[in-house]
């Protein structure tokens, strides 16, 4: 793979305790890095390898130099649109977060540093007053479906089939929002017209 | 042109039913401080100024008395400027001369219905959603908020996600009712009160506890500005509480931020300002059930936290 290039144009970013919030003006999405993936996003400038990139891991936070944990972390920035490029993303054979958990705590590391990206969408104001019917939900699933599965992008993108994946448990389980969220991404990563 | 004059208005049965009051008129006619308006019903504006914006209700003087107040804990008064929304409030008679009432937003209608309380209750939900999209003095997150021993508790969530539920169960065991509706942030990270009268489904209204704790809650109490102390995450999803578990601070920006009205518009000022609120903040999620049983374990937790803060 190439030296992964954080993407930073439209991005901002503010410190909350060891924690660093990205807010993505583009795609209207706001992501909270635990401190590995934040200094991942940080030092990821396309000229450091992921090895120069664990071993930065290991200098500043105190972590074995494991490049597995830079992938996983590069996996989580990737998932959240923090990757530069497609050619940068993610694709060679990608170590599982239990995995990397495992090796962590192994080597005494605290579970908190495990690499880990939370994100949510902005809400439009319309969004943040209303609550979506299961009815409204339902046929939101239907209509990005229908337009997913025929588009080959979609067959290309891990993440477009895992937010797919998720959108439709995340019905079954009634947790609409977060369904309506995971729709909201294979929209944006296929460039689907957005939801009415 | 508008011109501002001192009016006795009279109302359509000749009696007068203003006193002198000074407002914006259009270009009509005038005579010294009096004037006699031939669109009386449809001109008499009030309006309001809070978190920088203003905004005002344009509706016939017997309609008007009866409009609430579209800020809570803001006065309405008669207008001498012209506000950024102006709201009107009109009342129509069918062919078969049922009354019919319209709301339009600055000329445009957004909503009609022959039930008044209906179209009232439109007309405050987006007097409300505009403030709260437009202002850049605070940041509106949809949320109930109740204060207890000093602190704002904060729980958001979209309209009827039973935030009114869980804050009357709240406000009835013993917490001060602040809103059901917004929180509203402060640029200095605290929390604002804005207490309209409580909202709850019909059959929440025969449960005692809830009347009582609603009566209890008056919307021209204007408690002063909480540091934010605790946000909780309480889908109703199970029978009784379960999977309970801490948020990390960042976790707890991102609940505040994925409830918040104007984020698109505003993403940094938000994005500062909730992280100025969350310094103080505990965030907690879990999945509840009966409102009475989540409120008096979300009292215990936050009682629990205190005690340990005390003890650190």
């Amino acid at each position: 793979m190439k030296n992964p290039c954080a993407r930073r144009d439209g991005v901002f970013a503010e410190t909350v305790g060891s924690e660093t919030i990205l807010y993505d003006k583009l795609n209207h999405k706001a992501h909270s890095l635990n401190r590995t993936v934040a200094l991942v996003w940080e030092k990821a400038n396309g000229e450091k390898s992921v090895g120069d990139l664990a071993r930065i891991l290991h200098d500043e936070l105190a972590m074995p130099a494991d490049v597995d944990v830079v992938l996983l972390a590069l996996q989580e920035l990737s998932r959240a649109g923090l990757l530069q490029s497609v050619e940068t993303e993610v694709s060679v054979q990608m170590p599982s977060r239990r995995e990397v958990a495992r090796k962590l705590a192994l080597g005494s590391v605290s579970a908190a540093l495990v690499p880990l990206v939370a994100s949510v969408l902005a809400p439009t104001p319309a969004m943040a007053s209303s609550r979506i019917t299961p009815q409204q939900a339902f046929v939101d699933l239907n209509t990005v479906t229908a337009e997913a599965l025929p588009n080959p992008a979609y067959w290309r993108s891990g993440t477009a089939q895992s937010d797919l994946g998720r959108a439709g448990l995340e019905f079954l389980q009634g947790q609409y929002p977060q369904e309506i969220q995971d729709l909201d991404g294979v929209i944006q990563i296929l460039g689907l017209p957005p939801l009415p | 042109m508008e011109r501002l004059v001192t009016l006795v208005l009279n109302d359509v049965e000749g009696a007068a039913v203003c006193p002198r009051i000074r407002m914006a008129v259009g270009a009509n006619q005038f005579v010294g401080n009096v004037v006699r308006h031939p669109t009386l019903e449809q001109d008499q504006i009030v309006s309001c100024r809070a978190y920088g914006m203003s905004i005002g209700i344009r509706a016939c003087p017997d309609v008007l008395h009866y409009l609430p107040t579209l800020v809570p804990g803001v006065k309405m008064e008669h207008s001498t400027v012209e506000p950024n929304i102006v709201f009107e409030f009109s009342r129509t008679t069918s062919a078969h001369g049922e009354p019919h009432f319209t709301v339009t937003e600055n000329g445009t209608p957004f909503f009609s219905s022959a039930d008044i309380h209906l179209a009232v209750l439109a007309l405050e939900s987006q007097a409300h959603q505009q403030l709260a999209t437009l202002t850049e003095k605070a940041v509106f997150v949809h949320a109930g908020v109740v204060a207890w021993r000093g602190r704002a508790l904060v729980i958001p969530g979209p309209s009827n996600s039973g935030k009114s539920t869980l804050v009357a169960a709240l406000v009835a065991a013993g917490a001060a009712y602040y809103s059901d509706e917004y929180a509203v942030v402060g640029l200095d990270g605290r929390i604002y009160s804005f207490a309209r009268p409580l909202r709850l489904r019909p059959d929440m209204l025969d449960k005692e506890s809830f009347t009582s704790a609603a009566g209890a809650m008056s919307h021209h109490d204007s408690p002063g500005p909480l540091p934010l102390g605790w946000v909780l995450t309480v889908p109703y999803n199970a029978p009784t509480m379960r999977y309970p578990r801490l948020l990390t601070r960042g976790q707890t920006l991102l609940t505040l931020l994925a409830n918040t009205v104007a984020v698109r518009r505003q993403s940094e000022l938000t994005v500062k300002t909730l992280k100025l609120a969350v310094n103080s903040a505990i965030g907690l999620y879990f999945e509840r059930g009966d409102a009475d049983k989540a409120a008096q374990a979300i009292i215990r937790f936050v009682d629990r936290t205190l005690l340990d803060s005390t003890n650190n």
